[in-house]
């Protein structure tokens, strides 16, 4: 008797199980972004809907805190004024950042003489903790300071730049920290994407008789435009959410007169007060600034991020 | 002999335990949170005196301390805390039920009652203890001003005429950190009370106008010393102020009592610095003076008793000379403690003498008084507003605050 086998049902067809498997992959991612990311940002959204010092019982207030944000005269010009600031601090880190780490890399990218330390060099002030980047860039723009000195010294300036005192240049002055400090990171990341332009590509375009500039223009560049865009996110997030490098150098008060207050210096103020330990603390307040700039990155974030995937 | 030997150690285990226990009974240890570096040693003395209790002090920056300390509480917390003056701190602690209204184990009657208030509520109830009493006024270097044939200047043309040798000597006549808005705030209260004195009353309580004559007469005056004035003001920071005099690279600055102790930069730049104090030389004479804080027990400690029983000590006149002694500041206790330095003689001089009540930085405005006077500040003194547009921003400041 002849017994003919048939195969076995399949529990998935290969599809399928590419689904799951990918599935499966971005569970933990998820749960991470949810537990650390999504889920403090509904806490957020409840808390800006109370009024609550810190301490003590909290009040429901509802909208009102929305409200007081953009109709109380002196709240709608000072968070106006930080979201301008913080949008002229970014444009100026975004531009160095893309123009100035584009160059970098490409250097980087040739068979420079002695381009693993210029890496190193490059990548150094990137682990660094704030304090330290701050108190190395006051140390250098400080009135008595090696910048002034040399300003001086070659008839550039007759008396000492304030850097951190004039309103003029304390946020630029602020920015250059903070470029120096993630500047290193942003090189890393372009580099690596250059490096990941297939060499095929390059070498069909030399035998076309490309030179140099034009296998950059029409070759790496388009190459580039995930990583430019997946930068641009990661500092218009860091941007508008921090205010480290500020606060340590011009403390909550974003002093001189507030040009310095960035979106992450007037929530720390509307938060906890100001500085010597006096101002109002209002969480409830705070949390409503901190759900405006995510309503004011989100759109951003959003068209870079399908812009990326359009490209793909 | 087994027998024996089992009994000998079962008695010293016994022993041994019992120690143990005693010596846990005895020594309660209790948590102070506190943003004074300087009163480390006055707390380990404490210890030492007082029986049964063993205090570990926490110090936390001065910036960071409220927000840190109401996190804190939220989990439990020190079992006593220094509290900053005056209601405007104390109410949400009340209404959070983290302060009691002081036992009656707490006698108050030593303190001076004029620093009471640091330690109550709005609603007229003590809470804590006050503690420090600071005094604003000019800090001069006395060297300089001997060696410039200086002297301390009582009215306003001597002032402005040591000023000019002092600048002709290439020195910085007058030193302000216009970097921190509460250093500026602090260095307006001390005008406020040299100019005005107890004019300042009715500005105070709102009845006039920060636009007053008399409010912009004093930052006119104020404004005709900016040839003296650093001119790097607004990027000074409070640190490189106090630098400079002690160094004789500027010959005068406006600052707190608390700069003359061992602690402060002033100190740990030149342990030999001469220092002077005197009143800013305005009309009224007079010198801002205010008691630091409180010191605050947590109701929700499981130590109260313990706690309340440090905060009875502090209201001693034994804790009093101990403050004076190790900190260095003068005591809120108001009779019988001696200064041994003469900073402290000098300020407990002036406060006897002509102490100004504290209406505006630290008082009852406190909360809104840095956060409006600070930034306006600033740009008065970057030369970007005039005294009346300054006197107008306060103004302007102050209502939108609903005050």
């Amino acid at each position: 008797m002849i017994t003919i086998s048939t195969p076995r049902q399949r529990l998935m067809t290969f599809r399928q199980k590419e689904k799951f498997q990918y599935m499966m992959l971005l569970i933990p991612g998820c749960i991470l972004y949810g537990l650390f990311n999504f889920l403090p940002l509904i806490g957020t959204f409840f808390m800006s809907l109370i009024s609550w010092p810190g301490i003590g019982p909290w009040e429901f207030v509802g909208t009102g805190n929305y409200e007081e944000l953009l109709t109380n005269e002196v709240m709608r010009e000072r968070l106006f004024k930080a979201f301008w600031q913080t949008l002229f601090f970014f444009g100026l880190c975004i531009g160095f950042f893309l123009m100035v780490g584009t160059v970098f890399s490409l250097l980087l990218s040739w068979n420079t003489v002695g381009k693993k330390y210029y890496k190193m060099v490059f990548f150094l002030p990137y682990p660094l903790a704030a304090i330290a980047i701050a108190f190395l860039g006051q140390l250098i723009v400080d009135v008595r300071g090696p910048l002034n000195q040399l300003l001086q010294f070659v008839g550039a300036s007759e008396g000492p730049v304030l850097f951190l005192g004039d309103e003029s240049t304390a946020l630029p002055t602020i920015a250059a920290f903070y470029i120096w400090q993630k500047l290193g990171f942003v090189i890393m990341l372009i580099l690596s994407a250059i490096l990941g332009v297939r060499s095929d590509l390059l070498e069909a375009a030399v035998l076309d008789g490309a030179n140099r500039w034009q296998c950059i223009r029409h070759v790496v560049l388009p190459v580039l435009t995930p990583a430019f865009i997946l930068i641009t996110i990661l500092i218009m997030v860091d941007v508008f959410n921090n205010a480290d490098l500020v606060l340590i150098l011009m403390g909550p008060d974003a002093g001189p007169y507030y040009s310095t207050d960035v979106m992450g210096t007037f929530q720390y103020r509307t938060a906890f007060g100001s500085s010597g330990g006096s101002g109002a603390a209002d969480l409830g307040m705070a949390s409503a600034i901190g759900i405006v700039i995510a309503l004011m990155i989100l759109p951003g974030s959003i068209y870079l991020g399908l812009k990326n995937l359009r490209d793909r | 002999m087994k027998t024996l030997k089992q009994c000998l150690v079962a008695a010293s285990v016994g022993l041994s335990v019992a120690v143990t226990s005693f010596s846990a009974a005895a020594d309660v240890t209790l948590k102070l949170w506190t943003w004074r570096e300087q009163e480390k040693p006055l707390w380990e003395e404490v210890s030492k005196r007082l029986e049964g209790v063993d205090i570990k002090v926490e110090v936390t920056d001065a910036q960071q301390y409220n927000s840190r300390l109401n996190v804190a509480l939220q989990n439990g917390g020190p079992d006593l805390f220094q509290g900053r003056p005056g209601a405007s701190f104390l109410d949400q602690y009340v209404k959070a039920g983290i302060v009691k209204p002081i036992s009656e184990s707490v006698d108050l009657s030593g303190l001076a009652q004029g620093v009471m208030n640091a330690g109550q509520a709005s609603d007229g109830k003590t809470y804590g203890v006050p503690f420090a009493v600071q005094t604003i006024q000019i800090l001069y270097n006395k060297k300089l001003f001997r060696e410039l044939g200086i002297k301390e200047p009582t009215n306003q043309a001597e002032f402005t005429e040591a000023m000019k040798k002092l600048k002709a000597a290439g020195k910085v006549p007058l030193d302000i950190a216009g970097r921190a808005g509460w250093s500026l705030a602090m260095l307006n209260a001390a005008l406020e009370a040299g100019f005005l004195g107890d004019d300042l009353d009715t500005i105070a309580s709102r009845k006039d106008p920060f636009t007053s004559d008399k409010y912009v007469a004093m930052l006119e005056a104020f404004e005709s010393w900016k040839p003296y004035i650093n001119s790097a003001a607004s990027g000074q920071d409070y640190g490189g102020m106090r630098v400079n005099v002690a160094l004789g690279e500027a010959g005068m600055i406006i600052d707190g009592l608390w700069s003359t102790s061992q602690a402060s930069t002033i100190r740990q730049t030149d342990p030999e610095a001469e220092i002077g104090l005197m009143p800013v030389p305005g009309p009224a004479g007079k010198v801002y003076a205010f008691a630091d804080g409180a010191y605050l027990v947590n109701a929700t400690s499981a130590n109260v008793e313990a706690a309340n029983k440090v905060l009875a000590y502090t209201a001693s006149k034994e804790f009093g000379q101990l403050f004076a002694d190790l900190v260095g500041e003068l005591t809120t206790y108001k009779s019988g403690i001696s200064y041994k330095s003469e900073y402290q003689q000098q300020a407990a001089e002036f406060i006897a003498r002509n102490g100004q009540e504290y209406l505006t930085w630290k008082g009852p405005i406190n909360v809104a008084y840095e956060e409006v006077v600070g930034p306006n500040f600033q740009e008065f003194i970057a030369g970007k507003i005039s005294a009346k547009q300054l006197a107008q921003k306060i103004e302007t400041g102050f209502k939108s605050k609903g005050l």
